[in-house]
């Protein structure tokens, strides 16, 4: 009989809290709005008007839109994104790597390789991207003295378009290293040893046991990481800024969507095709991410 | 980090909003008013983004604060890079300085949106006080809205050993084009091996590309500034004279530019002669090749042209306490500031006849060089919007002298793109 009276229960017992659940989560609820959804509601609105230096707005309908259409830089621009993703996400079989070797048993040193591959996340952006400027450097930089030793004559890395968007993803796939390595060692450490003692009996080698036990097991770490390693890629902004540094002959082929955003917001004072600009950046993430959440259920295991 | 990034561009247009909404349309009051005495009293804010002057202004300050006891002057100083944007911010939340630096790129943005002060009835204020370009370049539908601080000009620095290294005599009067690219020429052929260069090339805007394409017969800004210039023949003439440079070898290439900034090449000695103004001489004066360097008047085309400009003092339209402010920019705009800061060796100060102290700071650069072109020297092109194509310059002019074998097609998207920019200005 008792379970009849769950439902009216469960109700009384709503009463009996009384508001108290909604004044806990307030405080959340009114950052999320206030960070969150209002910034991109005003964005929406944004992207409808015609702003003056001081914040002045009137509507001005689709013209923003049509401007986005007509504009020669966006094109490139994605393009240049995109290419600096796909290098960025060429980092994760890197970290995996990585990983694996700094959580074997036995390491020597361990906790100092760590500390060694997570300073890149603690360094300052710009400081990161000045050093490697001038490791990049044509006539000084260490790479093209490293070049020249076997003959090569290095190119100007980070002023001739290509050369200079490859030597920005080098830099962008070297500083998302960190956090990968940190989350797939997780990872890996929450593989259970009894696995990889089970397939050894079954007569596997090192090889075997991370292609047949590590990998897959690790599919939900890589798969977290693709995700955010793709929003991050497409969110280009400060490497780029401070390792291109201005007069670059490069820039106008080398900007990103968020280059091109920050532009527009700052330089142009246009706010409303800026607000388009990262509406297009939003959709472009959204489509990438849920096409990688289709895609995780033929190669991403659960347990 | 992911939330840091993706707030970044969205909070920034919902903040700018937020500002919007509550600036409101306060009313302003557009009459100066008599400015205060010296028994009133008052507080005002002075700002500038120039950390190395602040010594001066405060000189000034005090020196106005002897006829002024009981007025409190609060100078604040933010850096250049982040300045306009900080002062954009100020102007939309109605709060910005009592008094403030201005410069003529950004000037008539203030100037129309009803931000600046109207000086034509500031107490001791007379714009013939200053040359008549840079009062223009602060006067907006004939009215002066800002006081002339400082100015720079552009001359010929050079470096009389490399010169005379390669046997070339060092310049007296103003060099014609040819004749800077035959002695930069001969330079680089002479002492190339030891990777010196004729002259630093670069893409500097308005000590290098301006008064060139002005002296072709050109313009930036047409008159009524609705029309681009840089498609016109004498823009393409410029271009190409810089270009046949770069080609010929005679002066480094923009990448390598990018890399190794032309003022950092001549300062350290590889490059013998380099176009650029007054404000390098707080640099040069430091330089390990100090004592070779001299200064000649700019080289000349079809048309003698030089470009001129300076910081202006500027008064905000709906400042709280107007008579006080008036009182401290008559004092900044009167003889005796611009002494101070022309003997302090700030700048090069704007009022007429007070540039002796400066030019005798540094007795060895002829710094009177550059006070001589201001007579002659042409406004400094400026419109309401002029940050939006300052920044297409520096996407495109690398561009046009890339050497890419595009120069006329990359000049003629410069032009297009910006007069777009000039079409949207209201």
């Amino acid at each position: 009989m008792s379970h009849d009276t769950a439902p009216p229960r469960r109700r009384r017992g709503r009463g009996r809290d009384g508001y108290w659940p909604i004044v806990f989560l307030a405080p959340l609820m009114i950052g999320v709005v206030a960070f969150y959804f209002w910034p991109i509601l005003s964005t929406v609105l944004n992207s409808f008007a015609s702003f003056d230096p001081f914040g002045g707005r009137t509507f001005a309908g689709l013209e923003n839109y049509r401007t986005l259409l007509g504009d020669s830089f966006i094109p490139r621009a994605v393009l240049n994104t995109a290419v600096y993703t796909a290098i960025v996400l060429l980092g994760i079989p890197i970290a995996v790597g990585v990983a694996s070797l700094l959580t074997q048993k036995g390491l020597r040193f361990s906790r100092f390789y760590q500390v060694l591959f997570f300073l890149p996340a603690v360094s300052m952006p710009v400081a990161v991207a000045l050093v490697w400027r001038m490791i990049f450097n044509q006539e000084f930089g260490v790479v093209n003295w490293a070049l020249s030793l076997v003959g090569i004559d290095g190119p100007y890395w980070v002023t001739a378009p290509w050369w200079s968007l490859l030597a920005v993803s080098v830099v962008g796939l070297w500083s998302s290293l960190p956090l990968a390595v940190i989350i797939l060692s997780a990872g890996l450490q929450g593989i259970p040893r009894e696995l990889y003692e089970a397939a050894q009996l079954d007569g596997a080698g090192a090889l075997r046991q991370f292609l047949s036990v590590t990998v897959p097991l690790l599919t939900p770490s890589i798969f977290f990481l693709m995700i955010i390693t793709a929003i991050n890629g497409f969110q280009l902004f400060d490497l780029l800024f401070a390792m291109m540094g201005q007069a670059n002959p490069a820039m106008a082929d080398t900007q990103s969507l968020v280059y091109l955003f920050y532009s527009e917001a700052f330089r142009q004072h246009d706010q409303g095709y800026a607000s388009v600009i990262a509406l297009l950046i939003l959709a472009i993430i959204g489509v990438i991410t849920l096409l990688q959440f289709r895609v995780q259920k033929r190669w991403v295991h659960y347990d | 980090m992911i939330p840091r990034r993706s707030l970044f561009g969205a909070a920034g247009i919902a903040g700018a909003s937020l500002l919007a909404a509550c600036a409101g349309e306060s009313d302003v009051d557009p009459a100066l008013g008599a400015p205060a005495g010296p028994q009133d009293s008052g507080a005002i804010t002075f700002q500038i983004w120039d950390k190395a002057q602040e010594p001066a202004m405060q000189q000034i300050i005090d020196a106005f604060r002897e006829q002024y006891p009981d007025i409190t002057v609060t100078m604040s100083s933010a850096a250049f890079a982040t300045y306009f944007e900080r002062l954009r911010i100020q102007a939309t939340g109605d709060d910005l300085p009592d008094v403030f630096w201005i410069n003529g790129p950004n000037f008539e943005l203030y100037a129309s949106y009803g931000m600046l002060q109207d000086l034509g009835e500031l107490e001791g204020f007379d714009p013939a006080n200053y040359p008549l370009n840079l009062t223009e370049l602060y006067t907006y539908q004939g009215t002066p809205y800002a006081s002339p601080k400082d100015f720079d000009t552009i001359a010929l620095w050079y470096n009389r050993d490399l010169l005379h290294r390669a046997g070339i005599d060092e310049p007296t009067g103003s060099w014609s084009w040819e004749e800077y690219r035959d002695a930069s020429a001969a330079v680089t052929r002479t002492l190339g091996a030891e990777q010196i260069w004729g002259n630093p090339g670069g893409v500097a805007n308005q000590a290098y590309i301006y008064p060139l394409i002005m002296q072709a017969g050109g313009f930036i800004l047409d008159e009524e500034k609705t029309v681009s210039g840089y498609d016109s023949p004498a823009a393409i003439e410029a271009f190409s004279f810089l270009d046949g440079m770069i080609r010929e070898g005679t002066a480094p290439d923009v990448r390598y530019t990018t890399e190794n900034k032309p003022e950092d090449l001549f300062s350290s000695g590889r490059a013998a002669l380099y176009q650029s103004g007054n404000w390098q001489a707080a640099l040069l004066k430091d330089s390990p090749v100090r004592e070779h360097l001299g200064v000649a008047p700019l080289i000349h085309g079809a048309e003698e042209a030089n470009v001129i400009h300076g910081i202006g003092y500027a008064m905000s339209a709906r400042s709280r306490n107007k008579p006080a402010a008036s009182a401290f920019l008559s004092f900044l705009g009167s003889e005796q500031a611009h002494r101070i800061q022309g003997a302090a060796g700030a700048a090069n100060p704007a009022f007429v006849g007070t540039n002796d102290a400066y030019i005798e700071a540094l007795p060895e650069f002829s710094l009177d060089v550059f006070v001589d072109a201001a007579e002659t020297a042409r406004q400094y092109p400026a419109s309401q919007n002029t940050s939006a194509w300052l920044q297409l310059e520096e996407l495109l002019f690398p561009k046009i002298l890339s050497g890419d074998g595009e120069l006329e097609k990359h000049a003629q998207d410069l032009a297009a793109r910006m007069n777009g920019v000039l079409a949207d200005e209201s």
